[in-house]
């Protein structure tokens, strides 16, 4: 005879039997509610306290302390430009050219500007001589070298081969200092990926287990999707800082950097109140405010590369129509998603390019920030299509299923009726790659690929491109190519504009917002620089304790 | 006249305060359930942001400025129809199974039956739903013209779950009522098999398998409520109970007080309710079988049990 489980299990009229002693389900019950009272209270009790002291006290092991969204799986930066593994090799790991406060393009890595043939096709790089990585290997050409065989090998998977592909040819090692890139077309991009691409040492380039810079701070240890721990790099060169911080010996001001991953963005917040970290990224919405209120924290709220990437599958109905397409662009409810979901911080959207990037059309007004139900009726009775249902596949997070339901309730006003699919990472791009779609949302920054502007976010627009959404525009065709080639800023910035607005009027790509990139951080700490927050960059090892 | 396993007026006395606790709050739940349905649409944005209880919005409003009364009560529906479903599934197949091992005591389909249903009872219950959802995903099935929503497919996962514990209940009275002088009786007459099984065996399995029925409602509104605050069960923008307090998590530093506490408060009305029920239910069903011999033709003969009657119960195994 066994007991059972413990639902099913009860009180006998046959007499005791110890196999069954202990409490009775109604006791276990009242148990359980007396305890989970009790411990609200206990726990509320214990969350109180001074955090300005035990800010104080922690701050004497000289290691700050920042507490992330999300841990990436794969550690290898060049596998991924997205911020949930930047953000963690910022500090560890260095690219041939960095952005300055003007976000300028300088060398860091590279001994000075690249000489470019006057074919330009041919680039030239010198490196700079006296770097070390943090194994004590000497920083050669073979380094970059291997870098760029990693990133355009197609079996590594490495999200960079997408900006390289076409565009490079080959690249060899001259001398152990110089390195030569030779094109098949003119590239006028290739100095914004130098500037964003890190470079790993020769021999870590397939590892995806740790990171191996020349960065001011090295990788210790890590726990996989909890903690991540740096100590400072003794024998950095000193390349990324500049004034006020070249008084440092080194630059570096903390003697490590730790990284803590919270899930919830509840616990970020409190966690950051207490004092046990030093700064949050992303901190939930809902918890702004209270961050805010709060007289030993600061929020930071800043125009950057953020995007809600908004795609939808011309090739096939109903968005095959266009009259359905603007019939959904003017139905959407961009002020509710900005209000409900961003709490103000941000900016209806119009085009696919944001005031945060290269090439935004601040004039561009094509959509009001408030559903247009009348004019999306118009457009719904015009479309040939009969549909008038569609999936909209969206990204895990809370973020993506809030902006999702409040969508999907405006167009239900025009007797749209969208199911909402929730997708993780690998299924949600699977979909995109292999444009099984309707339509598709999430959010992404693209500061640690593109600096101030997005040119992913315009491939499915071309139809050319592997991820092409099916809408073919000679036009746009043409501007996306310049975009690409174009040396002149002046010239990819007018190109910008021009596929911004065709792209926003046929309603191909029409993002309900533009949002903001939120951090909070402890007052003990010096402010996050606002200039390189505009690329999405935290830049710890920029910053130190001030009290 | 032998008792039947109904639930008359007269027998309402002998549910005693728990019982009694348990009939209000499983009625407070059905009240959320059915009437508070009527207060307005569950998805439609009426509000800019959360708002506290008001004349208009009894419950207040969510995060995204949806009325939480009606999200609240569609949630409670929902839940209501997945675990009915989940339960009610568990009960017929779990039923069948046990009545046919039992029927078979002993023999190669009642071992084959019994080990099936302990292969799936090796699995903690909630491992194992988490387990098939995780295999289908959540994701809508398509089968031809058929679609099979998630809501489904976590009322079916959380019955399969159920299965082994009806089977083993119902194999346990079964095995106790094909002891009994009136079946034997009625084979030598010559009633055929089909006959006795149905007519007569089952209504005697049937009040301690219904007993166990409200104790797996209490799981199931949990499960299912679980299920959804880890995002395993109906997709947004349709609510839960589970998928609405998972929900209020994200707004504790808010201020919200009533986001997380008055949808949370219809879930422990569920939970509550129907456990208590259950379980005073299961206790006046034990005590009728102490007083009562259980033919359903043996005119109430005070009766020393062929077993005791807790065996009649759950504990019975193979």
């Amino acid at each position: 005879m066994t007991p059972g489980p413990w639902w099913a299990r009860t009180r006998t009229t046959g007499g005791a039997d110890p196999a069954h002693a202990g409490p009775s389900r109604r006791g276990f019950l009242g148990m359980t509610a007396a305890l989970a009272l009790g411990g609200t209270g206990l726990l509320t009790a214990c969350s109180g306290g001074d955090s300005g002291a035990r800010v104080a006290d922690r701050h004497k092991d000289g290691v700050l302390r920042i507490g992330v969204a999300a841990a990436p799986s794969n550690l290898n930066p060049l596998d991924s430009g997205a911020e949930v593994t930047r953000w963690i090799a910022e500090a560890v790991m260095e690219s041939l050219y960095a952005y300055d406060d003007q976000l300028n393009s300088v060398p860091l890595l590279a001994d000075g500007e690249p000489q470019i043939s006057a074919d330009q096709l041919t680039w030239t790089i010198r490196l700079k001589t006296g770097i070390t990585w943090h194994n004590g290997a000497p920083f050669t050409a073979d380094d970059v070298v291997a870098t760029l065989v990693h990133m355009l090998d197609l079996s590594a998977g490495s999200e960079w081969i997408t900006y390289m592909l076409g565009y490079v040819q080959s690249f060899e090692k001259a001398d152990d200092r110089t390195v030569r890139i030779v094109l098949a077309k003119p590239y006028g991009l290739l100095r914004s990926h130098l500037t964003n691409l890190p470079v790993t040492h020769k021999d870590f380039v397939t590892r995806k287990d740790t990171m191996m810079g020349t960065g001011p701070y090295k990788l210790d240890t890590y726990v996989p999707g909890q903690s991540f721990t740096m100590s400072r790099f003794d024998a950095y060169h000193g390349g990324q800082f500049r004034a006020p911080f070249a008084d440092v010996p080194g630059g570096a001001a903390f003697k490590g950097i730790e990284y803590t991953v919270f899930t919830d963005g509840n616990t970020r917040a409190i966690s950051l109140k207490q004092g046990k970290i030093d700064l949050i990224t992303s901190p939930a919405q809902t918890t702004v405010q209270k961050l805010k209120e709060a007289k030993e924290l600061a929020v930071t709220s800043t125009v950057a590369p953020l995007d809600v990437l908004t795609y939808v599958l011309v090739a096939r109905e109903p968005f095959s129509d266009e009259n359905f397409r603007k019939a959904v662009a003017h139905s959407m409810d961009r002020d509710g998603v900005l209000q409900r979901v961003y709490g103000g911080r941000g900016t209806p959207g119009q085009g696919p390019i944001g005031p945060g990037e290269l090439g935004h059309d601040q004039a561009l007004s094509v959509y009001p920030a408030t559903p247009d139900l009348a004019k999306a009726k118009e457009f719904l009775a015009k479309a040939t299509t009969a549909k008038r249902d569609f999936t909209l596949t969206v990204g895990a997070s809370q973020t993506a299923r809030d902006i999702a339901q409040v969508l999907v309730a405006g167009w239900a006003k025009i007797g749209l009726n969208v199911r909402i699919e929730q997708l993780a990472g690998g299924p949600w791009s699977n979909k995109w790659l292999s444009r099984d779609y309707d339509m598709l949302m999430n959010t992404f920054s693209s500061g640690f690929t593109s600096g101030p502007a997005n040119y992913l976010t315009l491939a499915p627009a071309s139809s050319t491109n592997v991820l092409a959404c099916g809408y073919k525009n000679p036009e746009v065709d043409k501007a996306i190519d310049t975009v690409w080639q174009a040396t002149d800023p002046a010239e990819r910035t007018a190109a910008l504009r021009t596929v911004d607005r065709i792209l926003a009027e046929d309603a191909v790509i029409f993002p309900p917002l533009y949002p903001e990139l939120v951090v909070a951080q402890r007052t003990e700490l010096s402010p996050v620089n606002p200039a390189q927050l505009k690329i999405c960059r935290l830049a710890p090892h920029t910053l130190r304790f001030t009290g | 006249m032998p008792e039947r396993p109904r639930l008359r007026a007269r027998h309402l006395r002998h549910l005693g305060v728990a019982g009694w606790t348990g009939l209000v709050l499983v009625l407070l739940y059905l009240l959320v359930a059915t009437v508070g349905r009527l207060h307005g649409s569950p998805t439609e944005l009426v509000t800019l942001g959360p708002e506290a209880p008001s004349a208009a919005h009894p419950f207040g409003t969510d995060h995204l400025g949806r009325d939480l009364l009606a999200r609240t009560a569609e949630g409670a529906w929902t839940s209501l129809w997945i675990c009915l479903t989940s339960v009610g599934f568990a009960v017929v197949v779990g039923t069948a199974i046990g009545m046919t091992a039992g029927y078979r005591y002993g023999g190669r389909l009642d071992t084959l039956l019994m080990r099936g249903v302990e292969t799936v009872q090796a699995l903690p219950q909630f491992i194992f739903v988490m387990f098939v959802i995780g295999l289908m995903g959540t994701g809508d099935m398509h089968f031809g013209p058929v679609t099979v929503g998630n809501g489904l497919r976590v009322a079916l996962a959380i019955g399969v779950g159920f299965v082994p514990y009806f089977a083993r209940v119902a194999r346990g009275a079964t095995v106790v009522e094909m002891r009994e002088d009136y079946v034997v009786n009625l084979r030598g007459l010559g009633v055929p098999a089909r006959e006795i099984v149905f007519r007569e065996v089952l209504v005697n399995v049937l009040p301690p398998v219904l007993g166990q029925a409200f104790l797996a409602m209490a799981i199931a509104v949990f499960a299912e409520g679980g299920l959804s605050f880890l995002g395993l069960g109906v997709p947004a923008p349709h609510p839960t109970l589970g998928n609405l307090v998972a929900d209020a998590g994200g707004q504790i530093l808010g201020d919200a007080w009533w986001y997380a506490t008055l949808p949370g408060t219809v879930l422990v009305l569920g939970i509550l309710g129907f456990n208590l029920l259950g379980e005073a239910y299961g206790e006046r069903d034990r005590n009728r079988g102490t007083r009562f011999a259980r033919s359903p033709r043996g005119g109430g003969t005070p009766a020393v049990p062929a077993v005791p009657p807790k065996a009649t119960v759950t504990e019975e195994t193979t």
